[in-house]
């Protein structure tokens, strides 16, 4: 059964049709999710209701990209989420240092002994990318997690967030420019071939 | 070091990279990238940041997110067998209850015709006086051999019952004293628990008279008030065992 089918079988109420797309998109929503709260726990949470409003609001979807109509949910879900956080802040379980400050996120001093090689490299890389995109406003965060993480146009990226097109392209240059900055701090852990060469 | 270049060619260089950029502007940027060491220098900066970006690792979802009927509160598809299971368990409790007064009121109604007949067998042999040997030689004939004892035994039951005379030699009949009026006879009848020594009206009838005992229709409305109770008990557990599971 393809996509369309299936989005129509969902609508008339089968829960085992959407199933199917949850299953088919859940790694593209939780992805999305992660770059933009920064938290595995939240990022589930996100994703898991981003489906059951994606569920709820089937009726609403005017066809085109499923893809983009459920990045456009989990993106409102991730705001709602990081408004709730900012009306009610939550302790940090981070370790601080005598003037309160967090120190180094522990997520650095994982003990990577018993993992190959490549894929310590790439999980450190995965942070450091992860560590920058958390320095970012919301806004530009996810523009780049849009573009540059799910690989979508400005044209795409405008309709999940509803804004212009030329917001998309100023929001993407300026987080890209700051990007810059922050990955530079990490010059060690990028390969070869991504060393900025500055 | 780090290139300082204007926004506005930052933009430029950023759609430029994504191909997002009208073919006019292309034309001028591609010209001035040729010329101004700076803006190349940030626009190849800016390649190798998004190239950085886009090979970042993707994060697969921990769990499957696929949803339940009660997360998204939708009613549960039941199977067609939910609603006549239900409905056979109401049906069958329905018709338990009218056999079950049917029942009663047929096992009321033979009581009573078992009493009256007792009454009115006793109040023969009372207005009867005492009964002369003719009338109730009949009866002791008609009696079976076997049953002689019985009758010996409902003769001494009859002892209790305050008498002047001689027993009768009728079978289970009563002592009357000349004295008694008729409504005193009957009161002694009627108001005489078995309970209190006396013998039933059965007993005090006597093998004479037909007691009535539970016929076939009675017994086969014991049958069906035992199966209409199986029925509705079975369904109806049957239906709240689905109905259970369908709620998780």
């Amino acid at each position: 059964m393809d996509e369309i089918s299936l989005i129509e079988s969902a609508r008339k109420g089968d829960l085992d049709a959407f199933n199917r797309l949850v299953l088919a998109y859940q790694d593209v929503v939780y992805n999305h999710a992660y770059r933009v709260l920064g938290d595995p726990q939240l990022a589930d949470d996100a994703a898991q209701d981003t489906f059951i409003a994606a569920f709820n609001n089937l009726r609403k979807f005017r066809g085109g990209s499923f893809k983009a109509w459920l990045l456009r949910i989990v993106t409102n879900t991730c705001y709602d989420e990081l408004r709730r956080q900012k009306r009610r802040p939550i302790t940090s379980l981070e370790p601080v240092d005598d003037s309160g400050d967090e120190i180094e996120s522990p997520h650095w001093l994982m003990d990577h002994a018993d993992l190959p090689e490549d894929q310590v490299e790439r999980d450190e890389l995965g942070r450091a990318i992860q560590h920058c995109l958390d320095e970012l406003p919301v806004d530009f965060r996810v523009v780049v997690a849009l573009v540059d993480i799910q690989g979508m146009d400005y044209a795409e990226a405008a309709a999940v967030i509803g804004a212009p097109l030329g917001t998309v392209k100023s929001r993407l240059a300026r987080a890209r420019l700051r990007l810059r900055d922050c990955l530079q701090g990490f010059w060690e852990l990028l390969p070869a071939s991504m060393r900025l060469e500055i | 070091m780090t290139t300082r270049i204007s926004n506005r060619d930052l933009e430029a260089l950023s759609a430029y990279l994504d191909g997002e950029i009208p073919t006019d502007q292309k034309r001028t940027l591609e010209a001035r990238l040729k010329s101004e060491e700076q803006l190349n220098q940030a626009f190849n900066e800016l390649r190798q940041t998004r190239m950085i970006l886009r090979s970042t690792p993707r994060v697969r979802a921990p769990r499957n997110f696929t949803l339940t009927p009660r997360m998204v509160g939708a009613r549960p598809v039941r199977p067609w067998t939910f609603p006549v299971l239900s409905m056979a368990s109401v049906m069958a409790t329905f018709l338990f209850i009218l056999v079950f007064l049917g029942d009663r009121y047929i096992t009321q109604q033979q009581q009573t015709v078992s009493l009256m007949a007792a009454q009115s067998a006793a109040t023969e042999t009372f207005t009867l006086g005492a009964p002369s040997e003719g009338a109730v030689q009949p009866m002791i004939e008609s009696v079976p051999p076997e049953t002689e004892s019985d009758i010996e035994g409902s003769k001494s039951k009859t002892a209790p019952l305050p008498t002047t005379e001689e027993p009768t030699t009728g079978p289970g009949a009563l002592q009357v004293t000349p004295e008694m009026t008729p409504s005193n006879r009957e009161m002694q009848l009627g108001a005489a628990p078995p309970e209190a020594g006396y013998p039933s009206p059965a007993e005090a009838v006597g093998p004479g008279v037909e007691i009535q005992r539970p016929g076939a229709g009675v017994i086969y409305l014991r049958l069906a008030e035992i199966i209409l109770v199986l029925i509705a008990l079975g369904s109806g557990t049957a239906a709240i065992i689905m109905y259970r599971k369908q709620r998780f």
